[in-house]
């Protein structure tokens, strides 16, 4: 699965190294633009429902944090 | 009470003395207490609003936390069948919803009908004179101190219940302190609970010297911005606008004059945020930072990012998250992808939300059209950021354009020339006199007014119009220092004494010498507590 959420990360930002990063959110490298692209494409390949409530940058600081967050809602 | 006042400072010194004389499990009563005594002291007759806030956000915010304990319980009976868990979920949600809908509806509805409902019966006038039918007197409305502010607080505070991120305060006095900080009520920062509640009221604050005088050099810091800078601006930008019709100013003349209220209002909005959170830095409590040098900023979409930042994230996280993900715009999302390809598919129904958002911020300004006009301003900027991206990109790869320092500087410039313009509709009293503003700006091309000694009769003499541009450049050295990640106050505590008392007697006298000071020495109320 992680390949997969790494696949979806890279097609929305090419230029951002996801296997590296630990502070995409609070570093600013993930804008709001790119967190709402990023979580259509979730939820469309994985067919789970990522809402408004789980946007915490928690959540989306790292490449691991994202997969455990669709891991938690399959 | 206006912080920039003598009575304030008093306040303030009483408080800091007994917040740290009497036992720590008192601290946040004597919070409290001090909140309540500051928001009477602004009219008791506005107290009935906060109160009804304090009163349902507690009570809403409670009936979601059981919600939340029967939800985690049913959630351990299911015993990790994740598709159970799914209708579990999808139970509660519907449940808590209404509660957040309650939540929105009496107290978003409250602050609608402050700021609005004048708005509202002035337009339906206009119809009204149309078909010729008597007209609707307005209301007497008093708007109460800080309404924005607190609203949105306590609303963030119900929906970051309803999540899950953070548990229903269960003393109802310990939510008023949060909902009616008193530093934080005037104009700001909209901190979230999860990030002040445990400051606040977790545990108690020991008295800290090296704190303490960060703190009240941050204050002193804003005071410099408000009654140095803004308040000296403000003589400059009032005249162009007052005047510029019956004096002819035009041209550049006019153009100085909107730029210039660029720097006040960051000195003005910035300095107001220096003084509370200094304040707040003294009791030991550090409140979210509402600024990030704007004017660094290299695109509309960063400056928003980096200017009045509480705010921005509040409509992120609140609205524009909501929105985006909304299943209306999921559909327009699909249909778009069908139509033009992936790319756009994803953008259009995001550049949709954010337009909204900044049009709701742009009314958030205050009831009247030309903030309309203002957030379309704002949001066309930030979406066709977005949307055309890729073509700028290529603009940028066909001319062959550096991303150099130089290139950096010309987006910079570029960017404050966009913002000055916006100004145009946020400041003039009505969107007709903003375009009168830009035609004036724009029918004469008068660059020896910068030179002729023109700009000195606009109610600053020569020296305090020098003195103005100087503190600006000053302000903006500071921002840069501060952009390249040099900490100001620490860089001055390892100095020597002698050194780091200049510096505080030069701060201090320059306040008391090159401050502007209404009667009684209190300026005039900040821009932003008007909203």
């Amino acid at each position: 699965m992680r390949e997969e959420v790494l696949a979806v990360l890279q097609s929305v930002r090419k230029d951002v190294d996801f296997l590296t990063e630990t502070k995409l959110v609070d570093d600013g490298i993930l804008d709001s633009f790119d967190i709402i692209s990023v979580v259509s494409e979730l939820n469309e390949k994985f067919d789970v429902d990522i809402t408004a409530d789980e946007l915490e940058p928690e959540n989306f600081n790292t490449l691991d944090a994202i997969t455990a967050l669709v891991a938690s809602l399959q | 009470m206006s912080i920039i006042s003598l009575t304030f400072i008093g306040f303030a010194a009483v408080l800091v003395c007994l917040y740290f004389l009497l036992p720590r499990k008192c601290q946040w009563g004597v919070l409290l207490a001090a909140s309540m005594l500051f928001y009477l002291s602004s009219g008791w007759k506005s107290i009935v609003y906060i109160l009804v806030t304090i009163g349902t956000q507690y009570f809403l915010a409670l009936m979601l936390e059981r919600q939340n304990d029967r939800m985690r319980e049913e959630f351990a009976e299911s015993e990790a069948d994740g598709r159970r868990k799914k209708e579990i979920k999808k139970k509660y949600a519907k449940r808590k919803k209404k509660y957040v809908f309650f939540s929105v509806l009496i107290n978003v509805g409250l602050l609608c009908f402050v700021k609005y409902t004048n708005f509202l019966i002035e337009n339906i006038n206009v119809l009204l004179r149309e078909i010729q039918a008597p007209q609707l007197a307005a209301l007497n409305i008093l708007a109460p101190l800080g309404i924005s502010f607190y609203t949105f607080r306590s609303v963030g505070y119900v929906i970051d219940v309803y999540r899950g991120k953070v548990k229903a305060e269960k003393n109802i006095g310990k939510l008023a302190l949060y909902v009616s900080y008193f530093p934080a009520i005037v104009q700001g920062p909209i901190d979230r609970y999860a990030d002040v509640a445990e400051q606040l009221y977790g545990g108690g604050h020991s008295f800290d010297y090296r704190r303490f005088t960060f703190g009240a050099q941050r204050m002193l810091w804003g005071y410099i911005k408000k009654l140095v800078i803004a308040e000296r601006a403000a003589v400059i930008v009032n005249e162009v606008l007052g005047q510029y019709a019956t004096k002819g100013y035009e041209g550049l003349t006019v153009f100085f004059g909107i730029a210039l209220y660029s720097f006040q209002i960051y000195a003005d909005f910035s300095g107001g945020m220096d003084i509370v959170c200094g304040l707040s830095e003294i009791f030991g409590i550090s409140l979210t930072e509402n600024f990030r040098r704007p004017f660094m900023a290299q695109s509309v979409a960063e400056f928003w990012q980096r200017w009045h930042i509480t705010l921005g994230a509040w409509m992120r996280n609140y609205l524009f998250y909501p929105l985006s993900l909304s299943p209306a715009f999921n559909r327009l999302g699909k249909k778009c992808k069908k139509i033009f390809g992936d790319r756009w598919g994803r953008v259009i129904p995001t550049s949709l939300a954010s337009f909204i958002v900044f049009v709701i911020v742009g009314v958030w300004h205050g009831a009247h059209w030309k903030f309309v006009v203002y957030g379309i301003y704002q949001a066309v900027f930030v979406s066709t950021g977005t949307l055309f991206e890729p073509f700028y990109e290529k603009m940028r790869a066909a001319f062959r354009m550096r991303e150099d320092g130089l290139w950096q500087i010309f987006r910079i410039l570029r960017t404050f020339f966009i913002l000055t313009i916006g100004r145009y509709f946020s400041i003039a009293a009505s969107t007709r006199d903003a375009l009168g503003l830009l035609r004036a700006t724009f029918r004469s091309f008068n660059p020896w007014v910068l030179l002729d000694g023109s700009l000195y009769t606009m109610g600053l003499n020569r020296k305090n119009f020098w003195l103005l541009l100087y503190a600006i450049v000053g302000l903006m050295i500071i921002d840069v220092l501060q952009e390249r990640g040099i900490r100001i106050r620490s860089w001055i505590a390892e100095r020597n004494l002698v050194f780091r008392w200049t510096i505080y007697y030069m701060a201090l006298f320059g306040l008391f010498i090159f401050g502007m000071y209404g009667p009684g020495y209190d300026a005039a109320s900040f821009i932003y507590q008007l909203f």
